[in-house]
C-alpha cells in the first residue's frame, strides 16, 4: 500500500515538473532581493581580521626593532620560507643580520606569528602584492619592516582585536 | 652487593653506590641539575628527590646510598609532586630569557621544566637580578640565569684545578662570580660552557650565532698536540659555529682544552689564500690550478736539473694528515732526496739512528691515572697537554706523589711532591745523577744531588712509575742524551715511559717516513738526508714547505728565513697567506684545514683517529693529500694516481703491516758515548711556544690569541742575573746575535733559573732568531 503511494507521488512530480518549478522558484526570489556588485578594485569586500596575507616585520614605539633573532619562526614555518642569520650587536643585544622571507614558498599559514615571542613577524591584511622581477620575491628585513612600518596602526588595531582568540 | 628495586625493576648494585648512579646504569631516567658524573656529589639542587618505600620525606637520589631492600619510586604521585615542587622553587628567580639564550634549545632546565615542572607560576613577586661580569674571551656571563648547582665551582676545584669561581653572600643575595680577578685562568675553561646545566655561562665567540637545533654536527680530532682530543664540529651552510667535545674516555674523557675548543676560530680567517699564487717577474698573480700544478712541476724539474736532487729539502708540519705525510714521504724520495723532515722543534738528533720505530708512549691514560708515583721532565705539561693534568689529579686523588724536575719554575695545577729547578744546560747531568749514571762533570750543587737521590729513592719506593717528559726534552741541545739516560731512569725504576710529542701526529710522521734516516715504516734509506735545522744551515737550492710558517713554526727560524730568502726556488702548502710568506716563497699552494678534509692522526698513545670533512674547502683550496698527488701525477711518479683518502690510508697501512722493524728502543747503544755539557757564563737561551700560538690555525683564532700567555715580546731573567747585568725589569733591551738584533722588554723573575735566558718563539718579535750566541745590549 505505502509503496504504491510512493510511486503516484514520483508519477505526479515527474508529469509536472515539480524539480524544475522548485528551482525556479528561487531564482524568482532573487529577482526581488537587492543586489551587491562590488566595483574591485575601486571597492573590495571587507576582509576578517583573521586575515593573512603579506608578511612583516614589526618595531617598538622607540623605533627598535621587535625581532630578537630567536629563530622560532625559522623552525615552526612549514614552508622554510624564512631564512636568518644573527650576531651579537653593537649594544649586545641579540639581532639579526639576515631575515629573508621567500614569499613564492611562504604558503601564508602565519604560523611564524603564532611562534614569535615578541610578536615581530606578523601576517598583515595586505592582500595585493605582486613581483615583477626575479629575486623581488624575497623580502628582506628592510622591505618587512618597511611594510610593518607602513601597517603598523592597523596591525596594533588587529591584534588587539584577535587577542581574546590566542 | 645489594639487591634494590627502583621502579619495579629488581637491580643489583653495590652498597654504596648512590641511588642515580643505579638508575643511571639501568636506563631509569631522574631528573637532576646539580649531580654530574665527573663531579663530586653536592646534592644542593633537590631535582633528584624519589620517594623511597618507608621514608616519610623524599630523598635525594644523588646522595642517598642504596641498601639492601630499597624499594625506589622515581614517578610515584609524591616522587613528582616533590620535584614538580623544587622545580617551582628553582624558577622563581629564573628569568623568561629562553628566546634570547644560547642555551635554548639544549638547556637541561628547560627541558626538565617541561617534563617536571608545573605549567604555571604561582609566583607574582620581584625577581631578582644579577650583575654580569666579563670574565674572559671565552664565556659570557648571564648570572640571573645561575640555578647556583655548584658545577662550575666544584669543576674548578676538582677538575681544572684553579678555583676562580666561588659563591658568595648567602639566601636570596647568594651569587656565582669570579674571586679575586675578573677574568677565568685555566686553559680548560671552555668546559664551563658544557658543564653549567643553564645559560649562565655560554659560549662568546658563539654567542648569539645560531641554535643547537640547525647545527650540523661532524665528528672530527683537534689537531693541535700530541692528544688529539676528540670534538664535534657543528656546521651550518659551510660555517663552523662552534667545537664541542665528543666523549672518548681514552683520550679526552668528556673535557677539551680551550685551544681544542676555539681554534676553530682561526679557520676561516681573512688570511685564506684563495687560489695557487704565484710570483712572476710583474709581481704576484693567482692562478688555476691546472696551470698551478703544471708550472709548478715545471720549475721543480728545471731546478731540479740545475742543482742537483741533494739541493731539495722538503719540510712537513707534525701536525698533517697521516695520508699527507705518507705522499709527501713519497713524492719527495722520488725527487730524489732523501732531505725531508717533520722534526722543525728539535735540534739534536744523534741518536736517531736507534730510536725505535716511532715515539709511541709505552702507556694509556688509564696507566698515567692509577700511577702511585710520575716524574715530570722537562715539560710544562699544563700547557703543552692540559687534558692530561686532569688524569694527573686524578692520580693524585688516588694517592699519587707528582716530582718535577724543569729548566724553569712552571706553574702546575696540581700539587706537586717535590721539584728540582735547574738550568736546561744542566738538565743532562741531573738526570745522569737519578740514574746513579757515573763518569759526569761535578757541576751539580751538593744540595741538588742529594735532592734527586731522594727522589729517586721515592719513586723506587712506588709501585708504578710514570715519567712523563715533554718540549724542554725534545728541543734541549742534547735531547739525545737525555733519552738515553730517561731510559736508563725508567729501567732502573721499571717505570712507563711517556713522551708529548711535538705536533700533533709525530708518530704519523715517524711511520710515514718523513725523516730523514728511515722511509716509511723504519725501513732505512741508503744514505741519511739532512734534518729540517741542517737542511736550512745548508742553505740549499729548493725548498717544499708543507703546513707551516717557518718563521712562527722553527726552532732557530732564523735560520730557516735565511735559507729560504737565498734558496732559487721554494714552494709553500699553505693554508694561509703572510706578508712573510710573500718575501720568501715562490709559488704558495692553499690547502684544507683540518675541519675540510679526511685524514687520519695518530696520537701519543698511538691510537689511530680520523676525522671527517664538516665544510667544503672554502674558497679553490684543495685537501693537502690531493694536493701531493696532483703535484706527484704531473711530476710523472709513478703510484700516485690514488682516488681517495682512503686508498692512500690503505697502501700505508699495507706497507706498515709488512714491516720487520721492531718496536724496541735500541737506545741504550748509545750510552758510551753521553754527551754533557757544561753551564758556561754565557746566558744559556730557554724558548718556549706560546700556548694558543703553536700552530698556524691558533694564531689566527682571535678569541686565542686575547687569552694568550706568554706571547708578549718580552725576555725573562732571574733576579741576580739582573744585577750581574745592571738590568731593571721593565726595561727596554736589545738580544744581539751575529746578523740580527731584536728588541724586546726585559722582566724580571724569580721562576727563571740562574744564567738562563727565556724567550718566547712563535712570535714576530723573535722571528729572527738564529742558532748561536746571544747577548743582551742596553737601550
Ligand atoms: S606564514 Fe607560514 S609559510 Fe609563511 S613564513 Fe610564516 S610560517 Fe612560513
Ligand atoms: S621574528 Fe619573532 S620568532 Fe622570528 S626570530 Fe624574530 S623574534 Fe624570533
Ligand atoms: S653558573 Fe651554571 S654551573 Fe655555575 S652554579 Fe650557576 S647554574 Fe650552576
Ligand atoms: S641532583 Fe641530587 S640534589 Fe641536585
Amino acid at each position: 500500500m505505502k509503496g504504491m503511494f510512493k510511486y503516484m507521488l514520483f508519477c505526479v512530480k515527474c508529469f509536472t515538473l515539480w524539480e524544475l518549478l522548485k528551482g525556479l522558484f528561487i531564482t524568482l526570489k532573487y529577482l526581488f532581493k537587492p543586489k551587491i556588485t562590488i566595483q574591485y578594485p575601486e571597492a573590495k569586500t571587507p576582509i576578517s581580521d583573521r586575515f593573512r596575507g603579506l608578511l612583516a616585520l614589526r618595531r617598538y614605539e622607540d623605533g627598535s626593532e621587535r625581532c630578537i633573532a630567536c629563530k622560532l619562526c625559522e623552525y615552526v614555518c612549514p614552508a622554510r620560507a624564512i631564512v636568518i642569520e644573527s650576531k651579537q650587536s653593537e649594544d649586545g643585544s641579540r639581532r639579526t643580520t639576515k631575515y629573508d622571507i621567500d614569499m613564492f614558498k611562504c604558503i601564508n599559514c602565519g604560523l611564524c606569528e603564532e611562534a614569535c615571542p615578541v610578536d615581530a613577524v606578523v601576517v598583515t591584511p595586505v592582500q595585493h602584492y605582486h613581483m615583477q622581477e626575479r629575486g623581488e620575491n624575497i623580502m628582506t628585513k628592510e622591505k618587512l619592516l618597511k611594510v610593518g612600518d607602513m601597517y603598523e596602526h592597523d596591525l596594533q588595531k588587529r591584534i588587539s582585536n584577535n587577542n581574546g582568540d590566542r | 652487593m645489594v639487591k634494590i628495586v627502583i621502579d619495579g625493576h629488581e637491580l643489583q648494585a653495590s652498597a654504596g653506590d648512590m641511588i642515580i648512579e643505579v638508575a643511571d646504569a639501568a636506563d631509569i631516567y631522574i631528573p637532576r641539575f646539580c649531580y654530574h658524573k665527573k663531579l663530586s656529589i653536592a646534592a644542593n639542587c633537590r631535582m633528584c628527590l624519589v620517594d623511597v618505600a618507608n621514608n616519610g620525606k623524599s630523598l635525594p637520589a644523588c646522595a642517598t646510598p642504596v641498601v639492601e631492600g630499597m624499594q625506589i619510586s622515581t614517578k610515584s604521585a609524591k616522587a613528582l609532586y616533590s620535584q614538580r615542587s623544587v622545580m617551582e622553587f628553582l624558577l622563581i628567580n629564573h628569568p623568561l630569557d629562553c628566546p634570547i639564550c644560547d642555551q635554548g634549545g639544549e638547556c637541561e632546565l628547560q627541558d626538565l621544566s617541561m617534563g617536571y615542572g608545573w605549567d604555571s607560576s604561582k609566583f607574582t613577586e620581584e625577581k631578582r637580578v644579577v650583575a654580569d661580569y666579563n670574565i674572559g674571551p671565552f664565556i659570557t656571563t648571564n648570572m640571573t640565569r645561575c640555578i647556583h648547582c655548584t658545577r662550575c665551582i666544584r669543576f674548578g676545584k676538582e677538575i681544572a684545578g684553579v678555583q676562580d669561581l666561588g659563591l658568595i653572600n648567602r639566601g636570596d643575595d647568594v651569587e656565582v662570580r669570579t674571586y679575586v680577578d675578573e677574568t677565568v685562568k685555566s686553559n680548560l675553561s671552555g668546559n664551563l660552557i658544557d658543564i653549567c646545566p643553564v645559560g649562565a655561562l655560554n659560549s662568546k665567540p658563539y654567542a648569539f650565532q645560531a641554535r643547537s637545533w640547525e647545527l650540523k654536527s661532524t665528528a672530527s680530532i683537534a689537531p693541535h698536540d700530541c692528544l688529539g682530543a676528540n670534538i664535534f664540529l657543528h656546521t651550518r651552510e659551510q660555517k663552523i659555529f662552534r667545537v664541542v667535545s665528543k666523549d672518548n674516555q681514552q683520550v679526552n674523557d668528556i673535557w677539551l682544552s680551550d685551544r681544542d675548543r676555539f681554534s676553530y676560530l682561526g679557520i676561516q680567517h681573512s688570511e685564506r689564500l684563495p687560489k695557487p699564487y704565484f710570483k712572476e717577474s710583474n709581481g704576484w698573480i693567482e692562478k688555476n690550478w691546472h696551470d698551478a700544478l703544471t708550472l709548478t712541476s715545471a720549475k721543480l724539474k728545471i731546478n731540479i736539473d740545475k742543482y742537483t736532487p741533494k739541493q731539495v729539502a722538503g719540510i712537513i708540519s707534525p701536525n698533517s694528515t697521516f695520508e699527507e705525510l705518507y705522499l709527501f714521504n713519497k713524492l719527495i724520495r722520488a725527487l730524489g732526496t732523501n732531505n725531508i723532515d717533520h722534526r722543525i722543534r728539535e735540534q739534536d738528533f744523534s741518536d736517531q739512528e736507534f730510536q725505535p720505530l716511532s715515539p709511541t708512549s709505552m702507556m694509556s691514560a688509564d696507566d698515567l691515572q692509577t700511577s702511585d708515583g710520575i716524574l715530570i721532565v722537562g715539560s710544562n705539561i699544563g700547557v703543552e697537554q692540559p687534558l692530561l693534568t686532569i688524569d694527573i689529579k686524578s692520580a693524585i686523588g688516588n694517592g699519587a706523589k707528582i716530582y718535577v724536575i724543569n729548566p724553569i719554575d712552571h706553574k702546575f695545577n696540581f700539587d706537586i711532591a717535590e721539584k728540582i729547578i735547574v738550568n736546561s744546560a744542566l738538565l743532562p747531568q741531573l738526570l745522569a745523577v737519578m740514574g746513579q749514571y757515573d763518569g759526569l762533570p761535578g757541576e751539580l750543587a751538593n744540595s741538588i744531588v742529594n735532592e734527586a737521590r731522594s727522589i729517586f729513592a721515592s719513586l723506587a719506593n712506588c709501585k708504578k712509575v710514570s715519567i712523563v717528559t715533554g718540549a724542554h726534552l725534545y728541543q734541549h741541545k742534547h735531547a739525545s742524551t737525555m733519552r738515553v739516560l730517561l731510559i736508563e731512569l725508567q729501567k732502573q725504576l721499571s717505570a712507563k715511559l711517556m713522551y708529548l710529542t711535538q705536533g700533533a701526529n709525530s708518530t704519523g710522521a715517524w711511520l710515514a717516513g718523513c725523516i730523514p734516516h728511515r722511509t716509511t715504516a723504519g725501513e732505512i734509506v741508503s744514505s741519511n738526508g739532512l734534518s729540517a735545522l741542517d737542511s736550512f744551515k745548508e742553505n740549499l737550492q729548493t725548498y717544499i714547505l708543507f703546513g707551516i710558517e717557518p718563521e712562527l713554526d722553527c726552532l732557530y727560524p732564523g735560520n730557516a728565513m735565511n735559507a729560504l730568502k737565498q734558496a732559487s726556488l721554494v714552494i709553500v702548502c699553505s693554508p694561509y697567506i703572510t706578508e712573510q710568506m710573500l718575501g720568501y716563497a715562490d709559488i704558495v699552494l692553499p690547502i684544507a684545514t683540518f675541519a675540510e678534509t679526511d685524514g687520519t692522526y695518530i696520537n701519543l698513545f698511538g691510537s689511530k683517529q680520523k676525522t671527517s670533512p664538516a665544510i667544503l674547502p672554502i674558497y679553490d683550496c684543495k685537501p693537502g693529500w690531493e694536493v701531493l698527488r696532483d703535484l706527484g701525477n704531473s711530476l710523472d711518479i709513478a703510484g700516485m694516481e690514488y682516488q681517495s683518502n682512503q686508498e692512500v690510508y690503505q697502501e700505508v697501512t699495507d706497507v706498515l703491516q709488512q714491516t720487520k722493524y721492531s718496536n724496541r728502543s735500541n737506545l741504550n747503544k748509545t750510552t758510551k758515548s753521553l754527551k754533557f755539557v757544561s753551564q758556561s757564563a754565557d746566558l744559556n737561551l730557554l724558548l718556549e711556544w706560546p700556548e694558543n700560538s703553536v700552530d698556524c690555525i691558533t694564531r689566527r683564532s682571535y678569541a686565542l690569541q686575547q687569552a694568550n700567555t706568554f706571547s708578549k715580546p718580552l725576555a725573562y731573567i732571574n733576579p741576580e742575573d739582573a744585577d750581574r747585568l745592571s738590568l731593571i725589569d721593565g726595561e727596554q733591551i736589545i738580544l744581539v746575535q751575529q746578523v740580527c738584533e731584536f728588541p724586546l722588554t726585559l722582566s724580571v723573575e724569580q721562576y727563571v733559573p740562574k744564567n738562563c735566558l727565556y724567550i718566547p718563539l712563535g712570535i714576530e718579535a723573535t722571528s729572527n732568531l738564529t742558532e748561536g750566541k746571544i747577548e743582551i745590549k742596553k737601550c
